[in-house]
């Protein structure tokens, strides 16, 4: 497993990784690959098993009560002026 | 009379006819509770319980009687309980508390159940062993310096040890039946979409089941009438009908065909679990029960498509853990970017993180169809041989685990060795079937072991009426 | 050098459902930030989504109206991407089987085609604030509807104006569906535009250059005709367009690079796990389109070929359906379509010019437009009239009689004639009150017209006349 692509799975996930953890990950990682190649490598067929619902069955459009805006800020790490809050984002 | 020994069913009854207190029963299994302490089965011991136990003493001489009035139960720390800490033994939730109840912890509370404590498991249950807690690993209850199992390792050590009569566990690809087999208890997994989701942290949506601890059958049985049925909070659960469990469970065997799937014979070949299997199957024909040889063709291929679907679903599960709404946000952190990543990798052991990545691995572009896409299609396949199977058989038989408890700290550090520990029970999330632990054997060192007794979706009445009757002919022994 | 543009749009309109898409918070605007808010659209650990019967049924309706098929199996995927905006880190949207496929709109002489309509969820909001950014859910879970035309047949939109008509018409045929309000200034209905270039005539399409998130319909105009304008130069002067996706910057009447083909998300789509697929029956389908009320371009036939307007007073009334559904209910008092037309496509419109609402009852404006189409009231008054009622509680016919400006034989002329024949046939009069026979009736009423050389009203006649002898 190369490292830049480890590099770009950890940037998809939002993980970091020092380069000598990376390094560590890489074994980790290819025999995880071996594992999951097992099935890959195999020549098994079928298809897919789909659950539904009934359009008939699903929800009926009836507003609810909403949970209180405290309860919901109660875990938040920043809040303020009933919002979450992350530094400034620049796009 | 010894309390923290009863059945949750005996503990109700007392209750009811005012033989015993709840305050006396909770007070029993706190006292309990303390005396295992080293075995760090439970992350918290609620401190209202006490206080819940009086409430429920009034209610009871008020006429209450529902059917877990007074029973306390531990519930997994992965499952949301409002206003008290659920961490999944994880850093990352170390101080989360949970803003609403789940439908599980709700449906307890609406029968009694007093809930006591929240126990231990693998990091957002990845892992069967409990050694990937972010707060210690959780002891064998028949040998200290061996696994409980995981990964609702605390739940199961904490019922074999009479901390509960009961508790709750999660099951994505064998973490209630495994430790139940390692500890020698009962441990169920309902089919999927038999109880609902609602409020229980997500690993594999598709796989993810809540599950059952007890040292009986009964008592397995009574947990999945309180917590069976629809749930409108759940589009995955459905509406079939929940049977009288309890009552069912003394119905007997007659007419019950036992599959044994050769294929898993094949598998437990230089493994210790081979030679309880083949006394397993002579038990049973030594009892009357036809044993019939079915096969599942592709079964050992469960296995890597397992991971491939648990381990996708996983990554997409766990992105909101991000620092961002609830979860701890690092303090080096000064942009969004960093409070994503190092929020994030901060708080995530190893083997989730593994999980993490090799879930997008697969998901990502260029290797969707050749892994995500062919283990969905996979999983269709083993569906139609289960199906094929059930043909010949009322029950499938297997082993739960390859052998007894092992040693803490023994397991190599590439985790995919762990992983196959799972081998027997990973099929069996994948179709969406019940299955449930029955201890059954002794490994070469004395530990327990445990068969798994599977059936058709929603056919946990079938296993019940076998589980009780194998417990009843044992108990004659 | 000549070229050829093809244009691609990405639509997404809200829908009015009162709940939102996949919890049953309520699916309106709140001034409190996440107030409006649940576990799920905050996505907090072990919350699950709940598909909205009604958000599915108003997909099918839009499709309906747009000549889609439906699809009898709709899934759901997980398209993951990290962004404060999204609270669970994914959208639920729809990627392998959409609710809608194959459908069309007409634009100017074109037959538009469209790929498909899929249902999804709209992300929350982002407030910048000095050094922080605030996060607010509650448009978080608001049901999307996302309509991306297929640029790869023919015919395609190739220029700006062509661009804002689709908007323009697809917005009619959703506000006529009644799924979505589209309420451009509220973001209820919002864009991405793809453009590219290719030499006039060639086969082979060119780069497409992105510009996401576009609101208005003039902005989008001017994006477009900005981006045409600078794919040419770059081709003109030999260089290479660049896939990218770009932002319009609204101020500046400019765009920028937002990012490029090598930092492009992979989003990672799989079916979710929490949400089964959704069988939509051929009967669940009919059962849609009986209750589908007519599009636009039905009314527009109707008017022009049941009620003989023309294609200008068609569009004009049908350009605002508040305007539309007024026309028809007057319709129902007082059928001359082409009559009430010629009111509503001068004097309404001059009335309700810049959003202002019809402050005229139906009863009102048709007694005006049946007064003057009875000669009754000369054009010039009847205008007049209209403005002083207009806003207020007054009734047409009291006012115009107060005012004396009715042109033929007045009320009193008429009602004296009434008293005089009730006075001279007092005997059958107590007939009348005794058997309330209406052939009685009707011969008085006949002596009243006979006397006025029936030039009264004879409806009105027999009202009085009932009147009196209550």
């Amino acid at each position: 497993m190369e490292l830049s692509e480890l590099r770009k799975l950890a940037q998809l996930s939002n993980l970091y990784y020092t380069d000598e953890e990376l390094k560590g990950l890489s074994d980790t990682f290819e025999s995880m690959k071996q594992l999951i190649d097992l099935l890959k490598n195999s020549d098994v067929s079928g298809s897919r098993v789909i659950n539904t619902i009934d359009m008939n069955d699903l929800r009926e459009d009836v507003p609810n009560k909403s949970t209180d805006v405290d309860t919901l800020l109660m875990n938040a790490p920043e809040a303020e002026k009933g919002c979450f809050v992350v530094p400034r984002i620049v796009e | 009379m010894d309390i923290i020994k009863l059945t949750a069913r005996e503990i109700r009854e007392k209750i009811i006819q005012k033989e015993l207190t709840c305050v006396e029963v909770v007070s029993a299994f706190l006292a309990q509770i303390e005396k295992c302490k080293e075995y760090n089965a439970l992350l918290e011991v609620f401190d209202d319980a006490m206080d819940l136990a009086r409430e429920m003493d009034k209610k009871v001489s008020e006429g209450f009687s529902g059917k877990l009035a007074g029973v306390p139960v531990v519930i997994k720390d992965n499952i949301l309980y409002k206003g008290k800490i659920m961490s999944c033994a994880s850093k990352l939730l170390e101080n989360y508390v949970a803003q609403y109840n789940s439908t599980v912890v709700d449906r307890m509370l609406e029968e009694g159940a007093i809930i006591i404590g929240r126990a231990n498991m693998d990091e957002f249950a990845m892992g069967s062993s409990t050694e990937n807690s972010a707060f210690g690993v959780t002891h064998n209850p028949v040998d200290y310096n061996r696994v409980a199992g995981g990964s609702s390792g605390g739940s199961a050590c904490a019922v074999a040890l009479n901390m509960c009569p009961i508790a709750l566990g999660t099951d994505t690809g064998g973490s209630v039946r495994q430790p139940a087999s390692y500890c020698g208890i009962y441990g169920l997994k309902p089919t999927y979409g038999r109880i609902s989701r609602y409020g229980v942290v997500a690993y594999g949506s598709s796989l993810d089941q809540v599950g059952v601890f007890a040292r009986n059958v009964e008592d397995c049985a009574l947990m999945l009438e309180v917590l069976a049925g629809q749930d409108c909070k759940d589009e995955t659960s459905t509406n079939d009908l929940v049977d009288e469990y309890v009552e069912n469970c003394a119905d007997g065997v007659e007419g019950i065909t036992v599959g044994v799937p050769k294929e898993i014979m094949d598998i437990t070949e230089g493994m210790p679990s081979r030679e309880n299997l083949k006394q397993f199957i002579q038990f049973l024909k030594d009892n009357g029960v036809k044993v019939v040889e079915v096969s599942i063709k592709d079964i050992a291929l469960s296995f890597p498509a397992y991971y491939i679907i648990a381990d996708s679903e996983a990554a997409s599960n766990l992105a909101r853990f991000d620092g961002v709404k609830y979860t701890s946000r690092s303090d080096s952190a000064t942009n969004l970017q960093e409070i994503y990543k190092k929020s994030r990798s901060e708080g995530f052991g190893k083997e989730v993180k593994n999980r993490i990545m090799l879930g997008n691995y697969v998901l990502s572009s260029g290797y969707f169809d050749a892994y995500y896409k062919k283990a969905l299609n996979f999983r269709g396949l083993l569906v139609s041989q289960f199906n094929e199977a059930f043909q010949h058989c009322d029950l499938i038989i297997a082993p739960t685990t390859i052998g007894e408890a092992y040693f803490i700290g023994s397991k190599p550090s590439d985790p995919v060795e762990t992983y196959k520990e799972d081998v027997f029970t990973v099929p069996i999330n994948m179709v969406q079937i019940p299955s449930l632990n029955i201890p059954f054997g002794k490994g070469e060192n004395g530990m327990p072991l445990g068969m798994q007794l599977m059936a058709k979706k929603f056919n946990e009445n079938t296993i019940f009426k076998m589980a009780k009757f194998i417990e009843d002919k044992r108990g004659q022994e | 050098m000549q070229y050829d543009v093809v244009i691609g749009l990405e639509v997404h309109a809200e829908l009015n459902t009162a709940s939102k898409v996949f919890c049953s918070c309520k699916n309106e605007y709140s001034k409190e930030p996440n107030s409006n808010c649940c576990p799920v659209c905050v996505g907090l650990p072990g919350a699950l989504p709940v598909l909205n019967k009604k958000a599915v049924e108003s997909t099918i309706r839009a499709g309906l109206a747009l000549g889609f098929e439906i699809n009898n199996t709709a899934i759901f995927e997980r398209k993951n991407y990290f962004y404060p905006d999204l609270s669970k880190a994914y959208q639920i949207s729809q990627l392998e089987k959409p609710i809608c496929i194959n459908g069309h709109l007409r634009v100017f002489d074109k037959d538009i085609p469209i790929n498909r309509i899929h249902l999804e969820e709209d992300a929350g909001k982002l407030i910048h604030e000095g050094s922080k950014t605030l996060i607010d859910y509650n448009r978080g879970g608001v049901p999307l509807i996302e309509l991306v035309t297929d640029a790869l047949k023919e015919p395609h939109i190739e220029t700006a104006d062509e661009a804002i008509e689709f908007l323009t018409k697809l917005r009619q045929v959703y506000i006529y569906a009644g799924v979505a309000d589209c309420e451009i200034e509220k973001g209820q209905m919002r864009a991405d535009v793809n453009i590219s270039l290719k030499p006039k005539g060639s086969d082979k399409f060119g780069t497409k250059v992105e510009m996401k998130n576009l609101m208005g319909f003039k902005s989008i105009h001017k994006a477009i005709e900005y981006e045409i304008e600078r794919q040419k130069e770059i081709l003109d002067d030999g260089g290479v367009i660049e896939q990218e996706t770009r932002k319009w910057d609204f101020e500046k009447g400019e765009s920028y690079t937002l990012r490029n083909k090598e930092n492009a998300e992979d989003y990672r789509y799989f079916p979710d796990p929490d949400l089964l697929a959704v069988n939509i029956t051929e009967a669940d389908i009919a059962r849609i389109r009986e209750t589908l009320p007519l599009t636009p371009s039905q009314i527009k036939d109707k008017y022009m070929n049941e009620f003989g307007l023309s294609e200008y007073d068609a569009d004009v009334i049908l350009a605002d359906k508040n305007v539309a559904d007024f026309y028809d209910e007057c319709l129902d008092i007082y059928m001359q379509p082409k009559s009430v037309a010629n009111w509503f496509t001068t004097e309404i419109l001059a009335r309700i010019k810049g959003g202002s609402a019809i402050e005229v009852s139906k009863e009102n404006l048709c007694w005006i437009i049946k007064a003057v189409d009875d000669k009754k009231l000369q054009r010039v008054p009847a205008k007049d009239l209209l403005s002083e009622i207009w806003g207020t509680d007054l009734v047409a016919e009291d006012l115009a009689k107060s005012k004396g400006i009715m042109s033929d034989l007045s009320d009193d002329f008429v009602f004296g004639i009434v008293d005089k024949i009730i006075a001279e046939k007092s005997d059958v009069v107590a007939q009348y009150k005794d058997t309330q026979d209406p052939k009685i009736l009707n011969f008085l009423v006949g002596q009243v017209m006979k006397e006025t050389r029936g030039k009264a009203n004879a409806a009105d006649v027999m009202d009085r006349i009932k009147d009196k002898l209550k």
